[in-house]
């Protein structure tokens, strides 16, 4: 089963120097039904002005994953840890026990902007930690790139505690990758720039626009292709339990 | 005057917050295992808010923030993950146990 969910679906705001649009409730937007898609928590579309952020703020027992999407994004935590990182950067934090951090835009300038999307780890009380990691931007196209894993690769597959893997791809009009669906896995779809066609075993169709997302249970083989009208579709493709 | 909070940890909706609701009192005691035991008397009908946080009692951040002789403001965050709190409804007290704490002066962070 393939469920769409509409850009414009999700809870989108505007507070001067955070935009933002929410996938899953979070903070006051809140629905019984839109908590979690199996470990997912959170996923948030967020950007930020420049010279402006989060002040410190505590986490704990979650897996907090930041992918820059444009601009610079300062990470500062209490484990002592300061960090910068731009399209092509991940950042990882593992809350376990309990970590204080901030998220800025060191920019005079340019907005930030950035997808965050928070797990539940396999198992709570975990030691903090946090890692930046990379990916080379050439190497999404036409495959699926995983950029965070419980299979970590260091500096390269950021380590995330959960069965799970976040793969970014770039496809080219009329390419495609496929994705076999394990039972009893979930995969979510979200489409960052361009129309993602999404086409099941038996070769039912749903097209993703940009900021699109689907949730998907129950399939076998996922096929996944550019679609016309665009040069290139950018998406992430998360499985997890 | 110390100020306790008690938010949603995903998300940040208040459930409990002294300043907003000053009939609300707190204590803090070290158990003999070393675990703080944070105690909160409600002297008034939170139902609904206790409700809320009891069902998110997994997923608390529990704060108390204290304004310093120099005008700064210190918080301290405690994790509660290790442990499930406790609400008693015919006294109206909510205990509560942390393991471990974090003390900050978010003025030495960026703002």
């Amino acid at each position: 089963m393939i469920k769409v969910y509409p850009a414009e679906s999700r809870h989108s705001f505007d507070l001067g120097w955070l935009k933002g649009s929410h996938s899953f409730s979070f903070g006051n937007y809140f629905e019984n039904d839109n908590i979690s898609f199996g470990p997912m928590r959170v996923l948030n579309d967020d950007t930020i002005s420049p010279k402006r952020g989060f002040g410190a703020h505590p986490h704990s027992d979650m897996e907090i994953l930041s992918i820059v999407l444009a601009g610079d994004l300062r990470h500062e935590d209490s484990l002592g840890n300061v960090m910068v990182t731009k399209f092509g950067g991940v950042q990882r934090m593992s809350a376990g026990t309990g970590v204080v951090h901030t998220e800025h835009n060191p920019s005079e300038t340019e907005d930030v902007t950035l997808l965050q999307l928070w797990f539940e780890p396999e198992q709570k009380g975990l030691v903090p930690s946090y890692e930046a990691t990379s990916f080379d931007p050439d190497a999404l196209s036409g495959q699926l790139l995983p950029i965070a894993s419980c299979n970590a690769v260091e500096n390269s597959v950021a380590k995330l505690h959960q069965d799970m893997t976040v793969y970014l791809s770039k496809l080219n009009v009329g390419t495609k990758v496929t994705f076999k669906q394990k039972p009893g896995r979930r995969v979510l779809l979200f489409v960052i720039e361009g129309r993602l066609k999404v086409v099941d075993e038996s070769e039912a169709c749903k097209l993703l626009s940009k900021r699109d997302s689907a949730r998907i249970v129950n399939e076998t083989l996922l096929r996944l292709e550019g679609e016309q009208g665009e040069d290139e579709t950018f998406f992430m493709l998360i499985d997890l339990p | 005057m110390s100020r306790l909070l008690i938010k949603h940890a995903v998300g940040g909706r208040t459930f409990i917050d002294s300043d907003t609701n000053q009939q609300i009192q707190f204590e803090l005691k070290t158990h003999d295992n070393g675990k703080l035991l944070i105690t909160v008397y409600l002297t008034m009908e939170m139902e609904q808010e206790i409700n809320e946080l009891l069902r998110w009692k997994q997923e608390l951040n529990v704060f108390i923030f204290d304004k310093l002789h120099d005008g700064r403001l210190q918080k301290t965050w405690y994790y509660t993950g290790d442990g499930e709190p406790q609400y008693n409804v015919a006294e109206r007290v909510l205990r509560i146990e942390s393991s471990r704490e974090i003390r900050y002066l978010p003025s030495n962070y960026l703002e």
